[in-house]
């Protein structure tokens, strides 16, 4: 294989892994919590800017960017703080935008402040760079490895890899464990969790910082291949493409997101690449964009469970007598 | 001249659209219970008809006139084609914003298909500046203003006098309950979805002839400080949106005195302080209803 395929494969192999981690910090908020982040891109790029300026070193102010908190940080350090910020915020934001009673208020609040970040990152250049973003953002290990660019890729890659395994155990974990019991229960029916004792409110809340820590450890891993982020790179539109992968794969499942980031995020997206450009520039974008909006109006009446639904549970191992009470043992997810 | 009552001006202006545009996103939501995140698309489709029939001679009346009624077509198009039959068919109210974001998303890409990527005006132009009280408006800012006056006066008449009005706001309230008293709430619904529409409209297109070019993406810009207004006034309430609007709309330009980039940004701080304060907004008879399984 040549080189040139190889880095192609490889990125596409990175890109995947991103997303994936990407759709299960979604899916464990939307999909298991029903908490609708639709700020999530703005966790994706407050990761990213974060762990971009603590690798490139202090602003010098005579460079072509000029950043804060910039920092010169050993290797694991960057994605940690980067995770880290991400739960900070989401804490932050969550303290007033999980105020109202109805998710989907919430979630037109949190529209808003994803708009309003990136009004303020695109506004206040001395923040994140502005409108040309940060550049140039160093990889891990780059200068001490000493290897060829495929080569190094390849390192990435599997860098990204146990990464994205040991997000899937704790995921996994978290979301079979009696907490992700009570997540669905309160995606089900909020009041009635309520009236049973559990506060919906810091349940959400705990939902809303793991995910955003999530979608920043995610943005952290992008940002460090691809070595630039800019208010380009997390348009509010973003949000809707992750969104579309969750609902796709199956909401409500850790393979059924890591499917969807496959198919719409992966194959979806890099078919477009392949087919012939028409119209003015823009237009396929345009077109794509309408196919991916009637995608998920297909999928919602169709098939709103996705392609891999969410697994059925029983209760009959948690009931004291299965063989008489085996008729009535039934399934908790819909 | 004074830099406080020239903003009080523009202040006014943006009050004024923002009247329009709110008080008809959160009249869909009182009655359908669904946030329409399509509503600001409508609103640039709408303004892009208007343009056609302007540009085509019409003037200026009859474009913001040809707005409000692609507004109400295309209000009660989205609601009759996509979201009653979606509801039918039991799909839950997280699916539902998923539902209009799709079509949002569909109808803006839609309109830069068509009409690409440039910057278009209304063929008026600006019109003369005129000054009043210390405040400079254009004489199409006057006619904003009075538009949005005569919306607001014409459905207050209409919510409080008229039996349509009173059965819109039964079935805002409660619609099971509307429905036992013997109102038809499908077609109470309807004309809900065409008034609303006509205001989406009216917004759209007074946005447009406010903002002298615009193009494809502008009303879905607009939508967020529509959001804000109709969140801040406790949503489904039409006097709290007009409340919202006007609160919204000044502090936003009066704060552009010292800091013109951060228009956007107040509007959000206002927001978070009330959501802060009122959970549920301002209104204090605010009607919400807690997240139940899909109704």
């Amino acid at each position: 294989m040549s080189l040139a395929y190889q880095y192609y494969l490889l990125t596409l192999l990175i890109f995947f892994g991103v997303n994936t981690i990407a759709c299960w910090s979604l899916n464990i908020q939307y999909g298991v919590g029903g908490v609708m982040n639709f700020a999530f891109i703005m966790f994706q790029s407050v990761g990213a800017y974060l762990a971009g300026v603590l690798t490139l070193g202090p602003s010098t102010g005579a460079s072509f960017q000029q950043y804060i908190l910039g920092a010169t940080l050993p290797f694991p350090l960057p994605w940690i703080l980067a995770a880290l910020a991400g739960g900070v915020l989401a804490w932050f934001v969550g303290l007033f935008a999980l105020r109202p009673g109805r998710r989907d208020f919430q979630a037109m609040v949190m529209l808003v402040v994803s708009i309003i970040a990136s009004t303020l990152v695109l506004t206040q250049g001395s923040w994140f760079n502005g409108q040309n973003g940060i550049a140039a953002i160093p990889k891990p290990f780059e200068s001490k490895l000493n290897l060829g660019e495929v080569q190094y890729g390849w390192f990435y890659a599997a860098l990204t890899a146990v990464t994205v395994l040991a997000v899937y155990w704790l995921v996994h974990r978290l979301t079979a464990s009696p907490w992700g019991r009570r997540l669905r229960a309160m995606r089900e029916n909020p009041d009635a969790l309520q009236s049973l004792g559990v506060n919906v409110r810091t349940e959400s809340m705990k939902l809303y910082v793991l995910g955003g820590a999530l979608a920043s450890l995610s943005g952290a891993i992008l940002v460090q291949f691809i070595g630039a982020w800019s208010p380009g790179s997390w348009a509010t539109g973003e949000t809707f493409l992750y969104f579309v992968a969750v609902i796709v794969g199956g909401v409500g499942n850790n393979f059924g997101a890591l499917l969807g980031a496959a198919l719409v995020l992966g194959v979806f997206e890099e078919s477009l690449r392949y087919l012939p450009s028409f119209g003015y520039a823009g237009v396929a974008e345009a077109v794509q964009f309408m196919l991916l909006g009637g995608l998920i109006l297909v999928f919602l009446w169709f098939r709103p469970q996705g392609l891999i639904p969410e697994r059925r549970r029983r209760l009959s191992r948690l009931q004291p007598e299965p063989a008489e009470r085996s008729q009535e043992s039934s399934a908790v997810a819909p | 001249m004074n830099q406080f009552t020239l903003a009080i001006g523009f202040g006014l202006v943006t009050s004024a659209i923002l009247v329009l545009s709110a008080v008809g996103f959160t009249l869909q939501f009182g009655v359908s219970n669904i946030f329409n995140l399509a509503y600001g698309d409508a609103m640039t489709l709408s303004a892009f008809i208007a343009y056609l029939a302007d540009a085509a001679g019409a003037g200026i009346w009859v474009a913001i006139l040809v707005g409000a009624a692609t507004g109400a077509l295309v209000s009660v198009l989205i609601s009759r084609l996509i979201f009653t039959p979606f509801l039918r068919r039991g799909t839950s109210r997280f699916a539902m914003v998923m539902v209009s974001l799709a079509l949002a998303v569909i109808l803006q890409n839609a309109i830069q298909a068509i009409a690409g990527t440039k910057f278009r005006s209304y063929a008026e132009g600006q019109g003369k500046s005129l000054h009043l009280l210390g405040m400079i408006l254009t004489s199409y800012q006057l006619v904003i203003i009075a538009v949005a006056v005569a919306s607001m006066v014409g459905l207050h008449l209409l919510l409080q006098y008229t039996r349509i009005g009173k059965a819109l706001r039964a079935t805002a309230a409660d619609p099971e309950l509307a429905r036992s008293c013997g109102i038809a709430t499908d077609r109470v619904s309807a004309a809900a979805w065409a008034i609303s529409g006509a205001l989406c409209g009216l917004g759209g297109v007074t946005l447009a002839l406010n903002l002298a070019s615009f193009d494809f993406h502008f009303g879905s810009e607009f939508l967020l400080i529509v959001v804000a207004a109709a969140v801040f006034g406790s949503v489904g309430q039409p006097y709290g949106a007009m409340v919202g609007a006007v609160v919204i709309g000044m502090a936003s330009e009066l704060a552009a005195i010292w800091t013109p980039s951060l228009k956007q940004v107040v509007a959000f701080v206002i927001l978070v302080v009330i959501l802060l304060i009122r959970p549920g907004g301002l209104w204090r008879r605010a009607f919400v209803p807690m997240d139940v399984a899909a109704r």
